[in-house]
This record gives structure tokens, C-alpha cells and sequence, in this order.
């Protein structure tokens, strides 16, 4: 097969970093070609680069045979490369049309917008391309996130480009929309059309992907055929390492129940959940997006209030109603949000490893410093926090060290149950093995741990038991050796029989 | 990940090393600028560097000091208080009204502070409790306070006592500790106040958390509608006093007179970011920006610039130094 | 989560209902006015009230373009930068300069303040309200540097017919009202333009990636509005034959209130051009309702006070039910 684009020797640096180092990238036409990664890797500096948002320092990109030089996102778009980000892009009050037509809107012949033919041709876009049924005088705020997506896929194909670029596509969607989206792909290829896919997961470049290109360190690791290779050696590729030690599961002593939930309500997103996490547990929650994981957890924690419902910690009833009252009663909670809500950013290690405890490094409201600088010291060492100083502002720390700041935060509370919300996203694989690697300690210490997870490996690899969630509800609870791939997603997929 | 260390720590050397430079430029740039307005006024302007002067100077800015410092702590975090004047003109008119109906000085004093606080609860409530934009809060409230200043004053009518102002009153507003202007001295000491609770207490800690990322704050427990509010309510009832003081200096209650210290209070607080390492507001850095606030009017008075000059002047300054300040975040960002 | 019929009508609902709070409260100011004073609902009034708006509506104007652009931030300094504007016709005239000319001058000095308020926002990263609170304090001393802070009285009959005067039995500013109205709407709701100043606001990065250079479309809502402000000052010159220092400045709050208005009215959370004339109409008639039942004009800031705080008030309320639902 003829190659459709050639990204031959690309260098790019950073002040201090080499981002991309001699990058060699081609991609055949018609296929649908996987960038595999670290975090780091240089995956999304290559795909910035194609997309005119950097200039490389070096190299030559050949699409179509012609040359890319000076390139801005203007003049790649015209030339037929299109790019579905990974944040949802759209404009909350604009309609489904607006937002297809911004920019290139339908003009009468006096120049003004013609807003009935950008409607027709907006219903027709949608409707021909990919049968996606949406009407496109709705607000997008109204719209779905898969249902934004595919107007995303929309916008890109009006400019009928013979390349498309996915990058982590799936993040918010849940398993079902995943399916649509990926028969989309299929349906694109058959058309002709040329997909780079970037992802994370693993199981979707083998679903749906024909070649994969691994980066490291900002070098070509290698691209092979996706049909003759198998997950355990693209993960080598990626980090050296076998998939099996990802997940060192540590058997601990289960002992009496920490935190008891009872008839747990909130509207229609949460319904009537009841659940016990015990001593030295890992409880798994698994769902799909949408299914009230999240929002459960929110009202443990006391984040949104709930309209009904008790929690017990350590069989004493704990009236939650604000994070304030769960830190005190020893939960907490560690939001998928990481730099939004999980981390103070622009504070110190040091001022981020105390909020939560402050009363304890105080007396009479007043701080004891040097008590606080030690106890944060501690902490930074028994988790292995690389900063270079305690006052360091987090937002100079990598993903994995932010998150164990959390952590050191929540252990400074002294809290008996740890809820992690997706604790892994965003990080790489070295240091998503430190995360999972102390969420076993702390069970191992004795503390009640809630893992919610959309990733099957990771609830199989961690979990003692395993709740699955559908709709608001429990729709089942797995033990470890129960909690197979397809019993998970039989459940989350609402087979349970329950009602909806 | 260990092979990366040492990349993504040559990253966050490189950063912090760009940003040292740029820090040490607009730290020092400001106390530069304050050093060498200083000297050019004092060679120019005839009487600058007389003890007197100086002491004039430090008792023009205690007033507006005081002001910066309550907006320091609601500006750090994350709010705004346009009342803030009017709170000191509350402060005052409250004070003054009281001691012409015959009350005693402390009781006076005390329920203009209260009145003050109390308007700090208006704007908490509006802030945190309805959620409503901090500078539209306290824009409405301001607008509301001056009219009904209007109406208690009868248009605008400065309020005299028909009795010698008491004795503690006088020495508050005019007395001197020494040769240093009580005023002064009662500068010092909420400034030391309030630098404790900024550096040493865990509500600054909180006050800081709360104005850098408030929903984070919220999940790690902090309860941050009491500490918004918190910052309001001090923040007012720190101007009343700064009103009370001025009603003293004056011995009278002058309606609308706190609001012209509102720009300045917040060129102040500004001024104080740029001199801070993370650039944020903080005690000191207000106390210099007051300073070299007092300073540009003290000598164009010397100067006899004008008032409408004097007006366009310091709006140019206030525009710059906000410019500055953004600027320096934004490198630093 | 998904596209509920339920869900979609009960979030519309919630926004009528402000709407209809709002024109109810219109309703009703009206009412109690009439009932209250006799004059109110006379012709003569009537005409008054549109005279007394026509400045208002073209500052509203400016104003709404700003919270379309910058997503909800208002510009602080409209009413500043229209003193200013007043200012240079003013001085310009009473020094012997031409009408024309005088009025060119008005409008490039708002243009400036304009320009001066999106190059902080956009080039220094300014928020928009100190960016602009700033601006009006320069503006305000600039005004008093061009009229030494005293009043000046100057008369011209170009500028005063179009303030105060009739053409066809119809003040000749509801005219210029009308057109300026035609402009901004053709422009914001049937032209490219206006799609990228809405994009703009809605969300800077999709309308970055879609080709719009953000900071100039952001820049360019400052400037319009500073535009605004020149044709206001040139009309507030002519209501006043004159210039009384910082007349402009009571108009701060009108502005502030009547833009706000204008966002609780949309019914997506983005403000249009005819939620600004109605917010002008709304503000005029009670800054008109308030005089003609006397109420003493100290109380008349008392009320607009608390009205911006209940109409903020309302809009907070209503995107946080929005970001619940």
C-alpha cells in the first residue's frame, strides 16, 4: 500500500527536553493506525506537530506526496487532516448547526447568513455521514457526549479530509458509545478514509486497529502488525515490563466492616445504594460512564448533598453533609479531577500535604510549623514523592507524584476509608504501579479502600469484591473470582434485570 | 520513569530559573521604582525629606493601609470588595452619630466597628451564601450603602458632634506615641495582626487554598463559605475602624469619603503581589504599596500638580501597576 | 446525561421562568408608576422616557457585545469613557472647532479607551472588569485634565437636535437608537461576525481551533463598546448643552444593571442584542417611574442597587440549576 503521510526524522525540544528525538512515522492509506505511549512518550507532541499547532526543529512531513512546511490548523484542515480532540470542543448555547457551520456558514447572495440552508445542509451532514440522529436545531448543551462527538465527526468530515486523527477518543465514553463510535471508524475506513488512532487502552487497537507505532522517550520503539502481536508485547514495547506485574495484588486480613452505606439516594443518579467496605478490602465499583459511581461516591463524601440515606463509619453513624463532616469522620476521597480538584496547584507540597489536617498541625488555631515540616517530610519520603523541596508548587510535579500528594493529604487526615475515583487516568504505567502498589499497603494497614474504575484490568487485578452499577443501582456484587470481563460488562450493561 | 527523572527535572529547573529572573525583575522592580521616586522627589520637591514630611506622609497612608490590609486577606481569597470604602464610611458616621447623641467613645467606637462587620455579612451572605459574583455583590452593596449615607445625612451633610470630640478619639486621630502618629502606631499593629493570621493561623492557610482553587479547597474539607465570609467580615470591619479613624482626624462624619480610597486600596494590594515570590497578595507587599501610593500624592502636593492631574496621574499608575502584576503571573503561568 | 424530552423541557422552563419574572417585574414597575402618578402614562412622559433611554440603549449596546465576547464579564468603564467622549466634544467645540469634526474626535477617544481595555484583557491578561475599572478611573481623570473638573456650557444645533430634538414628531434620538439597534443586530444574529463574537465567549479554544483569532475578535467587542461610549458622550453633550463634571459616572450602575438584564433574559445563557434594549427600556423606565413618583433621588441608587443584586442574584441561581440539571 502507498503511504499517505510520511513524518520522516522529526525533532523537537523543549527548553531543557527533548520532546521528539529523530521520529519516523508513516501511516498507509486507508488503514487505521494506533500511536501507543507513555505518558511523555511524545505522542501528542507528534500529533501537534501534524497539526500545525508546533513547528518541529527538524524533519519533513510528506502527505499526499506534497511536502507540509509552515503550517498553521487552518491550512492542515484544508488539506484534508482532521482532528478529533480529546476535551469535548463545542460551545454550549450554539445549536448543532451553528456549531457545524462556525466559521463557513451558508451565505444569502446579499451576504448575510442563510440560516434555513445551513440548517437543511446541517440535517443532511449529519443524517448522510453517519446516521447519527440528531436534530440540528438543538442546543449541543442538550447533546450527550458521545452525541457531541460524533458533531465533532461531522464538523471534520464536511471538509471530506482523507485523514483522521483520534486522539484518546473513548476517555468519557461509556462501553456502548465505544461501540458506536469504533463501528463509525469501521464505517470511515470502508469509505476510503485514513484513521490515526491514539489511545491508552489496549483492548481497543486490537478491536479495531490495523498497524500500531509505539513511542518512548520520545523515540520510535517500533510499529507492528496488530493481528500477528499480542497485547503482552506491545506493553513491553511501551515500557519493558509484563502485563501481569502491573497489578501486584497483596493479600491482606478482611476484617470487621469500616464503612457501611445504607439506602444511599440522590435523584434519579443515585438509587437506593447499600454497601459495606471492610478492613484490609479493595471494593471495586464498576459502570459505565453515567451509571452513578461517581455520584454515589460524591455523596459518601459529603460533596453533593444526598436526599436520602445513612453511612456508618466503624458502626458509628456519621451525619454527612459537607467534605468537612466526611474528613472528620475519616473518608476520603480521591477525585478523578486530579488537577482540578484532587491537588491545589499553584500551593507547596508542604501546604497541600496538611489542608485537610491542619486542625492537628495547630494549636489554638495557630500553626506549628516545624511539627508540619516534619510530618510532611515524612511523608514525602515514605511515598517516594520525587520533588525537589517541600514548598515546590505542585504544578511542577508529574501526574503520578500529584496524586500520591493526595494521598499523603488523605494519610495525614488520618482517614480509615480512601475512595479513589479513577485514580489512574492521566498517569503513566510506572507510576500507576506505585498507585496500585500503595492502595495495597493501605488495605494492608488496615484501611477500608473503594477503587471506582472503568478499566476492567485494573478492577479484576485490584479488587477483593467487586460492585457493578447500572442506572443508579447495584445491579450486582462479584467476588474476586466471579468478577470475569464478560460478567462485568454483563452487568453494567444493565443484563441483570433491572428495572430502568 | 526513572530514566525520565532527570529530563522532567531539568524542565522544572529551567521553568523555575526563567521565573526566578522574571520575580527578581518585578520584585525589585517595584521597590526600585518606590527608591528612585523617592530620591528624584527629594532632590525636586522642597521639603520631601523633612521628618515632618515623612511623618505626614505615614499618617496620610495609615488610613489607606488599613483599608489594604482587610482587602489583602479578601483579595487573597479569590474576592474583590468594592464596599470597602463605604464601609469605612459607616465605620465613621456610625461612630460620630452616636458620640453627638451623647455616647461614650468606646461604645461609639465598638458599634461603628460593628456596623462595618455588619455589612461585611451582607456581602458574605451574597458571596457565599447565593453564590453572586464577588465585585457585582459588593458593587450592589456600595451603590445601596452610599444612597442610604445620602439619606441619613440628609444629601450629604458631614455629621459635627456639638461637643469636643473625647479624648481618646483625639488621640487616635491626632495624638502622637512619641513623635510617630498614633495612627501610625495602630497601622503597625493590625498589620502584625494581620500578618499572623496570613502566615501563622490556620485561616490564612485556608484563606489561601480558598482563593487558588476553591472547589479543590472544598474537597479537602475546608469549609469555604465560612472562610469567604470570614474575609468579608473582617476585611469591612478593618475599614470601619480605618473610618472611625479618619472621622476622628476630622472630628466630624463625612459621608462618601471612604469610597476614594477604594482604587487605591486595590492598587495597593497589587503592588504587594508583584513583591511576593508566588505573587500573591500579602501583608507586606500592601504596606509598600500603600506607601509608595502615599508618597506619588505627598509629592504632587509638594509639587502643587493640580487635583485633576493628580486624578490622571494616579489613574495611570493604578493602570500600570495592575498590568504589571497580570503581567508577572502570566510569565509566570 | 442523555437527551431527555423531559429533562430538555424542564431546563427551558427554568429559564422562562426568569424571563418571565423579569418582563412581570416590567409589568408591574409600569403599573404601580401609573397608579402612583398620573403623569407617568401620558405621551409627554412617554417621549421623555424614550429621550432619557436613548443614551442608555447604545451604551446597553456596547455593553452586551462585551458579555457576549468575553462570556459574561462586563466592561466597567462605559460609562467613564462616555464622559470622556463628552469631554473631548465639549472642549473641542467650545475651542471653535467644527461639529465634525468635534464629533470624529468623540468617537476616536472612545474607540481608544476601547482599544486601551482589549489590549489589557488580551495582551496582558487583565481579568475584564479591573482592566476596565481601571480604564474608566484613567478616563474619568482625563475627562476633568480636558475640562479643568469644572463645568462647561457650550450649544450646538446639530448635537442638540439629535439629543433633545423631534423629527417627524419623533425624538430624533430614537432614531439614531433605532439605527444603531439594526446594525447590531443584523450584524451579531445574521453574519459571520456575530457567529465568531458568540463563539468567542461561548468557548475561546473551539472558536481558536475553528480559525477565529480570539484575541482580536475579544479586542474588537472592547473597541465597539468604547464606540458606544463615543456616541453616548456626544448625546449626553448635547441633553446637557454642556458638560457638568462626571455627569457620565451615574450612569454606571444603569449600564451594569440594564446588561445584566439582558443575560437573565436569554434563555441559553448567552445575552442578545434584544435583551440590551430591553434592559434599557427596563432601567430608563424605572430611573423615569422613580423621579416622576418622587422619590428622592438618593433612594433611586438604593433601589438599583438591590436591583442589580436580584437580578445577579437570579442569573446565579439559574446556571447553577442549569449546571445541576
Amino acid at each position: 500500500m502507498p503511504c499517505l503521510l510520511e513524518m520522516t526524522d522529526i525533532r523537537k525540544e523543549f527548553p531543557g527536553v527533548v520532546a521528539l528525538d529523530g521520529v519516523d512515522f508513516q501511516v498507509e492509506a486507508g488503514e487505521v493506525h494506533a500511536l501507543l505511549g507513555e505518558n511523555g512518550a511524545g505522542k501528542s507532541t507528534l500529533i501537534k506537530i501534524l497539526a500545525g499547532l508546533y513547528t518541529p526543529d527538524s524533519g519533513e512531513i510528506i502527505f499526499h506526496g506534497e511536502r507540509l512546511t509552515g503550517m498553521t490548523p487552518q491550512k492542515v484542515l484544508a488539506r484534508g487532516i482532521g482532528f478529533i480532540h480529546q476535551e469535548r470542543v463545542h460551545i454550549p448555547y450554539f445549536t448543532v448547526g451553528q456549531m457545524l457551520f462556525l466559521g463557513h456558514e451558508p451565505r444569502k447572495s446579499n451576504g448575510l447568513i442563510d440560516w434555513q440552508r445551513l440548517y437543511e445542509e446541517a440535517d443532511a451532514a449529519l443524517a448522510s455521514t453517519l446516521g447519527a440522529h440528531i436534530d440540528s436545531r438543538l442546543p449541543m448543551q442538550h447533546l450527550s457526549v458521545s452525541e457531541m462527538q460524533l458533531v465533532d465527526i461531522t464538523k471534520i468530515l464536511m471538509t471530506e479530509p482523507s485523514l483522521i486523527v483520534f486522539d484518546e477518543p473513548t476517555a468519557s465514553l461509556s462501553e456502548e458509545e465505544v461501540e458506536r463510535l469504533f463501528a463509525v471508524i469501521r464505517n470511515l475506513k470502508e469509505r476510503g478514509v485514513t484513521v490515526i488512532y491514539v489511545s491508552h487502552r489496549l483492548d481497543e487497537i486490537f478491536k479495531i486497529c490495523d498497524r500500531a507505532t509505539v513511542l518512548k522517550d520520545g523515540k520510535r520503539v517500533g510499529t507492528v502488525d496488530v493481528k500477528k502481536s499480542s497485547p503482552d508485547q506491545i506493553v513491553t514495547m511501551m515500557v519493558g515490563r509484563k502485563l501481569e506485574e502491573q497489578f501486584p495484588k497483596v493479600e491482606t486480613k478482611i476484617g470487621k466492616p469500616v464503612l457501611e452505606v445504607t439506602n444511599l439516594t440522590r435523584g434519579n443518579a443515585v438509587r437506593d445504594v447499600s454497601f459495606t467496605v471492610r478492613e484490609g478490602e479493595i471494593l471495586g465499583v464498576y459502570g459505565l460512564v453515567g451509571a452513578g459511581r461517581t455520584e454515589t461516591m460524591r455523596l459518601v463524601f459529603g460533596a453533593d448533598p444526598k436526599d436520602a440515606g445513612t453511612i456508618r463509619v466503624d458502626g458509628r453513624e456519621v451525619d454527612i453533609k459537607s467534605p468537612g463532616d466526611a474528613v472528620r469522620a475519616g473518608v476520603a476521597l480521591v477525585p478523578e479531577d486530579r488537577r482540578g480538584q484532587g491537588v491545589l496547584v499553584d500551593m507547596s507540597v508542604r501546604e497541600n500535604t496538611t489542608l485537610a489536617s491542619l486542625k492537628s498541625f495547630s494549636s489554638r488555631g495557630f500553626l506549628k510549623l516545624g511539627f508540619e515540616g516534619s510530618a510532611v517530610a515524612g511523608f514525602i519520603k515514605r511515598l517516594a514523592i520525587r520533588t525537589p523541596s517541600s514548598s515546590q508548587l505542585v504544578r511542577y510535579l508529574s501526574g503520578g507524584n500529584q496524586q500520591k500528594v493526595v494521598l499523603a493529604k488523605w494519610m495525614a487526615s488520618k482517614a480509615r476509608v480512601f475512595i479513589f475515583d479513577q485514580p489512574t487516568i492521566g498517569v503513566d504505567v510506572g507510576a500507576k504501579a506505585e498507585i496500585y502498589r500503595l492502595m495495597g499497603d493501605l488495605a494492608a494497614e488496615g484501611a477500608a479502600v473503594v477503587l471506582v474504575s472503568s478499566e476492567i484490568p485494573e478492577i479484576r487485578g485490584l479488587s477483593d469484591r467487586v460492585l457493578v452499577m447500572y442506572k443508579g443501582r447495584i445491579s450486582a456484587e462479584l467476588s474476586r473470582d466471579e468478577a470475569t470481563a464478560e460478567k462485568l460488562l454483563f452487568y453494567a450493561m444493565g443484563g441483570g434485570a433491572v428495572d430502568a | 520513569m526513572d530514566a525520565k527523572t532527570p529530563v522532567a527535572d531539568q524542565l522544572i529547573g529551567k521553568q523555575q530559573r526563567s521565573m526566578r529572573l522574571w520575580m527578581f525583575v518585578s520584585r525589585y522592580g517595584t521597590l526600585a521604582a518606590f527608591l528612585v521616586m523617592a530620591i528624584v522627589l527629594s532632590f525636586v520637591a522642597p521639603g520631601f525629606l523633612t521628618m515632618f514630611n515623612i511623618l505626614t506622609i505615614l499618617r496620610q497612608i495609615s488610613v489607606l493601609g488599613i483599608m489594604g490590609l482587610g482587602m489583602t486577606l479578601v483579595m487573597a481569597g479569590g474576592g474583590i470588595d468594592l464596599s470597602i470604602g463605604e464601609a469605612a464610611d459607616v465605620g465613621g458616621l456610625v461612630c460620630v452619630a452616636l458620640l453627638a447623641q451623647g455616647w461614650g467613645a468606646g461604645p461609639a467606637v465598638l458599634a461603628g466597628l460593628a456596623g462595618g462587620a455588619a455589612m461585611g455579612m451582607l456581602n458574605a451572605t451574597l458571596i457565599a451564601g447565593i453564590g453572586i459574583a464577588p465585585f457585582l455583590a459588593t458593587l450592589g452593596v456600595h451603590s445601596m450603602v452610599r444612597s442610604l449615607e445620602m439619606a441619613f445625612t440628609r444629601g450629604g451633610l458631614p455629621i459635627y458632634l456639638n461637643r469636643a470630640m473625647p479624648r481618646p478619639l483625639i488621640f487616635l486621630g491626632r495624638g502622637l506615641v512619641g513623635p510617630i502618629p498614633t495612627q501610625v502606631i495602630v497601622l503597625a499593629v493590625l498589620a502584625l495582626a494581620y500578618y499572623v493570621i496570613y502566615h501563622r493561623v490556620t485561616l490564612g492557610r485556608y484563606v489561601t487554598a480558598v482563593g487558588l482553587n476553591r472547589e479543590a479547597a472544598r474537597l479537602s474539607g475546608v469549609s469555604v463559605n465560612k472562610v469567604t465570609a470570614t474575609t468579608y467580615v473582617l476585611a469591612s470591619a478593618t475599614a470601619a475602624l480605618a473610618g472611625v479613624i479618619l472621622a476622628a482626624r476630622v472630628s466630624s462624619g463625612q459621608p462618601l469619603a471612604g469610597g476614594a480610597y477604594l482604587l487605591d486600596t486595590i492598587a495597593a494590594v497589587f503592588m504587594g503581589r508583584t513583591i511576593s515570590a508566588e505573587g500573591r497578595p500579602n501583608v507586606l507587599g500592601t504596606l509598600v504599596g500603600a506607601a509608595f501610593l502615599g508618597t506619588v500624592v505627598n509629592g504632587m502636593t509638594l509639587l502643587n500638580v493640580v487635583f485633576y492631574m493628580q486624578t490622571f496621574i494616579k489613574g495611570a499608575l493604578l493602570l500600570g501597576v495592575l498590568a504589571l502584576a497580570s503581567f508577572a503571573r502570566t510569565k509566570r503561568g | 446525561m442523555r437527551k431527555m424530552p423531559g429533562g430538555t423541557s424542564s431546563k427551558l422552563s427554568g429559564a422562562k421562568s426568569a424571563q418571565l419574572l423579569t418582563l412581570g417585574l416590567f409589568a408591574v414597575m409600569c403599573v404601580v408608576f401609573a397608579f402612583l402618578s398620573p403623569v407617568f402614562l401620558t405621551s409627554g412622559n412617554l417621549l421623555n422616557i424614550a429621550r432619557q433611554t436613548a443614551m442608555l440603549a447604545i451604551m446597553c449596546f456596547g455593553m452586551v457585545v462585551v458579555l457576549i465576547a468575553t462570556g459574561g464579564e462586563a466592561d466597567m468603564s462605559i460609562a467613564g469613557v462616555t464622559g470622556f467622549a463628552s469631554g473631548v466634544v465639549v472642549t473641542l467645540l467650545a475651542r471653535g472647532a467644527s461639529t465634525f469634526v468635534a464629533i470624529v474626535a468623540a468617537l476616536a477617544a472612545g474607540t481608544a479607551s476601547g482599544l486601551l481595555n482589549g489590549m489589557l484583557v488580551t495582551k496582558i491578561g487583565l481579568l475584564p472588569f479591573l482592566a476596565t475599572l481601571a480604564t474608566s478611573n484613567m478616563a474619568q481623570g482625563l475627562e476633568q485634565v480636558l475640562t479643568k473638573g469644572t463645568a462647561v456650557a457650550f450649544s450646538d444645533p446639530f448635537i442638540a437636535h439629535l439629543a433633545n430634538g423631534d423629527t417627524l414628531g419623533i425624538p430624533t434620538s430614537l432614531f439614531l437608537v433605532l439605527g444603531v439597534f439594526l446594525v447590531f443586530y443584523v450584524v451579531l444574529d445574521h453574519t459571520g461576525i456575530g457567529r465568531r463574537l458568540y463563539a468567542v465567549g461561548g468557548n475561546p479554544q473551539v472558536a481558536r481551533m475553528a480559525g477565529v483569532d480570539v484575541d482580536m475578535y475579544k479586542t474588537m467587542a472592547f473597541v465597539v463598546a468604547g464606540l458606544c461610549s463615543g456616541i453616548a458622550g456626544i448625546v449626553l453633550m448635547g441633553r446637557l448643552s454642556g458638560l457638568t463634571p462626571l455627569a457620565a459616572t451615574h450612569m454606571h450602575l444603569d449600564v451594569l444593571l440594564a446588561g445584566y438584564v439582558s443575560t437573565v433574559l436569554s434563555t441559553v445563557g448567552a445575552p442578545g442584542i434584544f435583551g440590551a434594549l430591553f434592559g434599557a427600556v427596563l432601567v430608563g423606565t424605572l430611573t423615569n417611574g422613580l423621579a416622576v413618583i418622587r422619590v428622592p433621588t438618593f433612594y433611586v441608587n438604593l433601589v438599583k442597587g438591590l436591583l442589580i443584586i436580584v437580578v445577579v442574584a437570579a442569573n446565579a441561581i439559574q446556571r447553577r440549576r442549569r449546571r445541576s440539571a
